[in-house]
C-alpha cells in the first residue's frame, strides 16, 4: 500500500498488465488488482441520455464529448480560463471515457469477464515548470470549473486570458477513428480467447495448463489547452497473451506469448491466433532443454524486434527530458556529444501505424512525430515534454504522455528502434567467441543519474566460438546506460519492431509503449548467472 | 449525503439493479478517496495535485456463469447502461462448476477491534502544511548531500478514504483509512557524468507514526552519498545482507509461488511443500492483517473473508498458500485469504551495524534493480546495488552486479535476522542475512 507517484519507478513489462482503470482507490493506494480481475469494458450506447441534463450543445459542434456529455466549446474555454485566473501561464483540459473488456481463460474455458468504465477529466496549470494539476470523474461543466480553481491555486497573481477560440487539430489518423469493440458481442470476444486458449492446450502432450488473458478497449480522449488547441481522437487497444505450462520427467516450465495492436477483432485473425498458441508452447517447450548461464561480464549479441528493450532501458529513460533539465540523467551533459559509433541511429516515433505506442497526437495537443535521439552517433535530442521544450527553447515533440486523466503528462517514450546498420546477423554472431545471444524478455529497470539499467533475458543461447549452441533461460542482464551505449559494436540490417504487450512504468504512471531493433552486439554485459 | 452514505447509495443501486436483472448473488464494493499531493524542489513547490474519487467494483454469480465489471461513470443512465452491459457478459459465459459467492462462513468471526486505520488528522492538514513539510525534508536532505548535492525533491502525500462491501449473501463491511507519506530523494554528482542518487520514503496511517521531516530528508542523503564511487567487484559467493526496506523485492519472488493460482496453475514452486521444511529456521513469516495502525490491515478482506493471521512459514516449514475462494474450491482446500496484509518476521537480536561487524567478505545489498524470478521452477536472477563488506566493516559502494540462484535452496541460506523490522509500510521485515549468495561481477 504505497503512495503513488512517490518513487521514480522506471520499468518495462512484458506482462500487458497495463493503467489500472476505473478502481474504486481506498485510502488513495493503487491496489494491484489481480490478473483475472484486471481488464474492463463499458457500454457507450451511441444515444445517451445524459445529454438532457447538461447545457444543449452550441448549433452544430460535432464531436464526442459534446455530443455525449454536453461538453462544449464554450465550456472547455470557460474551464481553461478559470485555470488561468491566477496568474498561470498555460492551461489545459483533458476529458477521458474508456471502457474496456478482460476476459481470462484457464483450465480450458473462460473463467472470468469483465467490463469497465472509466470516466473523467484532468486540469493542468502550469507557471513555468511549475504545475497545478486536478482531476474529476464527473464530466459536468461545474466540476470542470472546480477542478480548473484548484489547479489555478499553484499561481498566486492576476489572471490571464483564456483562448479566445480552439481551433480543432485534425492530426493525420495513425489508428483506426471509431469504435472497434464495443459494437461487438460479448460471446464474438470470448470466441477469441476459447480458442487460443485451447491451442495452446493441445499445442503438445507435455502441455499440462494453459492460460490467456485478453483486453479490448476504446478509448475517446480530448485535449483543450490555452494555446488555443482543440484535439479529439480515439485510441483503440486490445492484446491477447497466453502462458503456457508443460511438465517433463517431473520437471514444470512455464513461458508465454503475446502480441497487442491498437486494432479491433479484425486483428485477431486465424493465422494470429495460431501463432500465439504455437509460440507460448514452443517457448515453454524450449525450456526444458536451457540452463542458466555462467555468471560474469561477456559480449551480448541481442536478437532482433524484442530486444529493443536494450533501447528502452539503457537510453530511452536517461533521454527522458524532465530528467535532463533537472540535471538528474547520466545524460544530462551530453546533447550534442558522440555517444555511439557512427553506425547507430535511434529513433523514437509516434507514426508507426497500429502500434502499441504510436500516438497521433500527444496529452498535451502536440501532433505526432518522428524524433530522431541518437543520429549517427550523436546525441541530437531528448524526448520533450511541454514544460522541457520550453525550458531548452525547443519545439515539444509529442512525448508528453500520461497513464489516464488522473496524471499530468510526462515525458515518455513511444515506439523506441534503432535504425538498420551495415552488418550481416550471421557476421554479427560469427565474431564473438564466448557470450550470450539473448532472444526474449521478460522485464527491465534502469537508474536515471547512475546510468545503471537492467534487463530479463528469459531466453537465448551461448555463442561458442562463433556458433550459436546450448539454450539458456532466466538471467538478468546489467550495464550501464552511455558505457553499453558506447560498447554497441555492430549493428546488422535486420531491423524489426516487436508487437508484444510491453508497458512502461515511470512516476506510477503505466504506458503502452512499442519497441524494436536489428542484431545488436554490445562488446560487453554483466549477466547473471549460476557457476556449475 | 456523507460520504459513506454515498458509497451505500451506490453500492445498493449496484446491488439491486444486478439482483432486478436476474442475477442471483452479487458482491459490490464502492470506494471514495481524496489525495493530496505537494511536489517540493529547488525552494519552492514544483507539483500541486488534488483530487477526488468515487467508484465501485461488481462481481456477478449467475449459476457458475461470472464476471467482474467496475465504473466510475455513477450517472443514473450510465449505471443502467453499465448493469446491462455487465448482465450481457455474464450470461454469455460458459459456466464453471467452481464459480460461486464466498460461502457465508466465512464471514464470521469479524475481528472486533479498532485498527486505528484513520487519524482525524487527515481532514485537518493544509497544503501550507504540507509545503512546510516538504520543504523541510528538502532542507535537511541537501544540508546532508554538501556540495555534491545536484538537487532534492520531496512529496508528500496524504491520502484518506473509506470502502463498503455488500453482498447479496448477508456480508457488509465498511473501512475508513487514511495515509500520510513523505518521500525524499537527493541526486549527487559523482565521478564523470554518473549523477546516483538516494531516497527514503515513509508512510503511516497515523500523523503521529511519521517521522519528522528533517530525518527523511537526512536518511535519503545519506543514502545517495552511500552510492558515490559505485563500482562491481568480481563475481563470486560471499554473504549477502538484504537492507530491511529493500527486502520487498525478494519476499515478493518467493510469495509469487504461495498464491493458490500459481498452485492450481502449476506455476508454484512451492506445490507439495506445506508442513515440509523449506527454509532455515529463521524462516518464520506471518501474514498479520490486525495490527494497529498497518498500512495492509483489515477486518475482512476483498471477498468477505474475516481477518485472521495466516503464518505463512514457521521455523523453516512452510504452512499456507494465498487461497481465494475460486481457487480453493479448485484445489479442494479450504480457503485463507486471496491476498496478503502485513508480512511480519519476528526480529533477531543484533542490529545491521553488528550484523555487518560480523561479515569477513560480503555485500549489504540496499536495492534491487530489474531482475525476475520464475515462480515454476524457483530460479531468480536480479541486480543489485549496495555497499561491500570486508572484514566486517564498509568498504565501497558496488553497483551494475547480478546476484542469481534457486528460491529452494537460497532460504535455506537465511542464517540471520536483523533487530530492525521497517516501521513505515505492509512489510515488517528486519534485514536478512544470506550465507553463500551468487554474486556475478567483473
Amino acid at each position: 500500500m504505497k503512495p503513488m507517484g512517490r518513487r521514480k519507478f522506471l520499468e518495462l513489462t512484458a506482462a500487458g498488465v497495463a493503467g489500472a482503470a476505473g478502481l474504486p482507490l481506498f485510502g488513495g493506494c493503487r491496489k494491484s488488482r489481480p490478473a483475472e480481475a484486471e481488464a474492463g469494458r463499458a457500454d457507450l450506447a451511441a444515444a445517451p441520455s445524459s445529454v438532457a441534463d447538461a447545457a444543449p450543445p452550441a448549433a452544430k459542434e460535432t464531436g464526442y464529448f459534446v455530443e455525449n456529455f454536453g461538453i462544449d466549446e464554450a465550456t472547455l474555454r470557460r474551464t481553461i480560463a478559470e485555470g488561468l485566473s491566477r496568474g498561470g501561464d498555460y492551461a489545459e483540459v483533458f476529458l477521458e471515457h474508456k471502457t474496456a473488456d478482460g476476459i481470462v481463460f484457464e483450465d480450458g474455458q473462460v473463467i472470468d469477464a469483465s467490463v469497465r468504465v472509466d470516466l473523467g477529466a484532468g486540469v493542468r496549470v502550469l507557471l513555468g515548470d511549475q504545475t497545478g494539476y486536478a482531476f474529476t470523474e464527473e464530466l459536468t461543466p461545474e466540476a470542470l470549473r472546480a477542478a480548473a480553481r484548484t489547479a489555478a491555486a499553484i499561481a498566486a497573481a492576476g489572471a490571464a486570458a483564456g483562448p479566445e477560440r480552439l481551433a480543432r487539430l485534425e492530426p493525420e489518423p495513425r489508428y483506426p477513428q471509431q469504435p472497434l469493440w464495443l459494437p461487438v458481442a460479448p460471446a464474438d470476444k470470448l470466441s477469441i480467447v476459447d480458442r487460443v486458449g485451447k491451442r495452446v492446450a493441445a499445442g503438445d502432450p507435455a502441455v499440462i495448463k494453459a492460460a490467456v488473458r485478453f483486453r479490448a478497449e476504446d478509448d475517446v480522449v480530448l485535449i483543450a489547452n490555452s494555446d488555443g488547441v482543440l484535439a479529439e481522437e480515439r485510441r483503440p487497444m486490445t492484446f491477447l497473451y497466453a502462458t503456457c505450462t508443460a511438465e517433463k520427467n517431473g520437471r514444470r516450465e512455464t513461458n508465454w506469448f503475446s502480441r497487442s495492436r491498437r486494432r479491433g477483432p479484425d486483428f485477431y485473425t486465424e493465422e494470429l491466433l495460431d501463432r500465439i498458441a504455437a509460440e507460448a508452447v514452443r517457448r515453454t517447450l524450449l525450456l526444458f532443454d536451457a540452463t542458466a548461464p555462467e555468471p560474469g561480464e561477456m559480449p551480448v549479441v541481442l536478437a532482433p524486434a524484442t530486444s529493443g528493450i536494450l533501447l528502452h532501458e539503457a537510453m530511452g529513460h536517461g533521454f527522458e527530458a524532465d530528467f535532463n533539465r533537472k540535471g538528474i540523467s547520466i545524460f544530462a551533459s551530453m546533447i550534442g556529444r558522440p555517444v555511439a559509433r557512427e553506425f547507430v541511429t535511434i529513433v523514437d516515433s509516434g507514426l508507426e501505424r497500429d502500434d502499441r505506442g504510436a500516438l497521433a497526437v500527444d496529452d498535451e495537443g502536440t501532433p505526432g512525430r518522428r524524433t530522431v535521439l541518437v543520429e549517427k552517433g550523436r546525441l541530437v535530442s531528448y524526448l520533450h515534454d511541454r514544460i522541457s521544450a520550453r525550458h531548452y527553447g525547443v519545439e515539444p515533440t509529442d512525448n508528453g504522455r500520461r497513464e489516464d486523466f488522473r496524471f499530468p503528462p510526462l515525458p515518455r517514450m513511444r515506439v523506441t528502434f534503432m535504425e538498420p546498420g551495415p552488418h550481416a546477423p550471421e557476421e554479427v554472431i560469427a565474431s564473438v567467441k564466448k557470450g550470450l545471444y539473448a532472444v526474449d524478455f521478460s522485464n527491465g529497470e534502469v537508474t536515471i543519474g547512475a546510468g545503471d539499467y537492467s534487463f530479463y533475458v528469459k531466453t537465448g543461447y551461448l555463442i561458442e566460438d562463433g556458433r550459436l549452441t546450448a539454450p539458456v533461460k532466466d538471467a538478468n542482464v546489467i550495464g550501464n546506460g552511455p558505457d553499453s551505449l558506447a560498447k554497441i559494436e555492430m549493428v546488422a540490417g535486420d531491423l524489426a519492431l516487436d508487437g508484444g504487450t510491453w508497458t512502461c512504468g515511470k512516476n506510477g504512471q503505466s504506458v503502452p509503449v512499442g519497441l524494436g531493433l536489428p542484431t545488436v552486439k554490445v562488446s560487453a554485459i554483466n549477466v547473471g548467472g549460476v557457476r556449475r | 449525503m456523507s460520504g459513506g452514505d454515498r458509497l451505500r447509495d451506490v453500492a445498493g443501486r449496484l446491488l439491486d439493479g444486478a439482483r432486478r436483472r436476474g442475477i442471483p448473488d452479487v458482491r459490490v464494493a464502492a470506494g471514495r478517496s481524496r489525495t493530496v499531493t505537494v511536489v517540493w524542489r529547488k525552494g519552492r513547490v514544483d507539483k500541486v495535485q488534488e483530487s477526488a474519487r468515487l467508484g465501485a467494483t461488481l462481481h456477478l454469480y449467475l449459476e457458475g456463469r461470472y464476471t467482474s465489471c467496475g465504473t466510475n461513470d455513477l450517472r443514473s443512465e450510465a449505471v443502467e447502461r453499465f448493469l446491462d452491459a455487465a448482465v450481457a457478459m455474464c450470461r454469455a459465459m460458459t459456466p464453471d462448476p467452481y464459480r460461486a459467492i464466498p460461502d457465508p462462513a466465512l464471514y464470521e468471526g469479524r475481528p472486533e477491534v479498532d485498527l486505528a486505520l484513520f487519524d482525524p488528522a487527515a481532514a485537518e492538514a493544509t497544503t501550507e502544511e504540507r509545503k512546510e513539510y516538504a520543504a523541510a525534508m528538502e532542507a535537511a536532505a541537501l544540508e546532508t548531500a554538501g556540495p555534491k548535492a545536484i538537487q532534492a525533491e520531496t512529496t508528500r502525500q496524504d491520502d484518506e478514504g473509506e470502502l463498503y462491501q455488500v453482498h447479496s449473501n448477508g456480508f457488509e463491511g465498511s473501512q475508513r483509512s487514511s495515509t500520510f507519506a513523505g518521500w525524499a530523494e537527493v541526486s549527487l554528482q559523482d565521478e564523470g557524468d554518473k549523477r546516483p542518487s538516494g531516497d527514503y520514503d515513509v508512510a503511516a496511517r497515523r500523523w503521529a507514526d511519521l517521522p519528522a521531516a528533517a530525518e527523511t530528508g537526512r536518511r535519503a542523503a545519506e543514502y545517495g552519498l552511500l552510492r558515490l564511487g559505485a563500482r562491481k567487484i568480481e563475481s563470486g559467493r560471499r554473504t549477502m545482507i538484504v537492507e530491511n526496506r529493500a527486502v520487498g523485492r525478494i519476499l515478493g519472488y518467493l510469495l509469487a509461488a504461495a498464491s493458490g493460482r500459481a498452485l492450481q496453475q502449476k506455476q508454484s514452486f512451492l506445490d507439495g511443500a506445506v508442513g515440509r521444511p523449506f527454509g532455515s529456521e529463521r524462516m518464520t513469516l506471518l501474514d498479520d492483517p490486525l495490527i494497529p495502525g498497518g498500512l495492509g490491515s483489515r477486518l475482512f478482506d476483498g471477498e468477505g473473508i474475516s481477518a485472521r493471521r495466516l503464518p505463512l512459514f514457521e521455523a523453516g516449514v512452510f504452512r499456507n498458500f494465498f487461497l481465494d475462494t475460486y481457487y480453493a474450491r479448485k484445489l479442494s482446500l479450504p480457503p485463507t485469504t486471496g491476498g496478503r496484509s502485513n508480512l511480519v518476521l519476528p526480529p533477531g537480536d543484533r542490529s545491521l551495524d553488528e550484523l555487518v561487524a560480523a561479515v569477513a567478505d560480503g555485500i549489504l545489498v540496499r536495492g534491487f534493480l530489474g531482475g525476475n524470478s520464475n515462480s515454476t521452477t524457483g530460479d531468480f536472477s536480479t541486480g543489485i546495488y549496495g555497499t561491500r563488506i570486508e572484514g566486517g566493516r564498509l568498504t565501497h559502494a558496488v553497483a551494475e552486479m547480478n546476484v542469481a540462484g534457486n528460491h529452494k535452496e537460497f532460504w535455506r541460506r537465511l542464517v540471520e535476522v536483523g533487530n530492525d523490522p521497517w516501521p513505515y509500510g505492509a512489510l515488517r521485515i528486519p534485514s536478512l542475512v544470506f550465507e553463500d549468495v551468487q554474486f556475478s561481477g567483473v
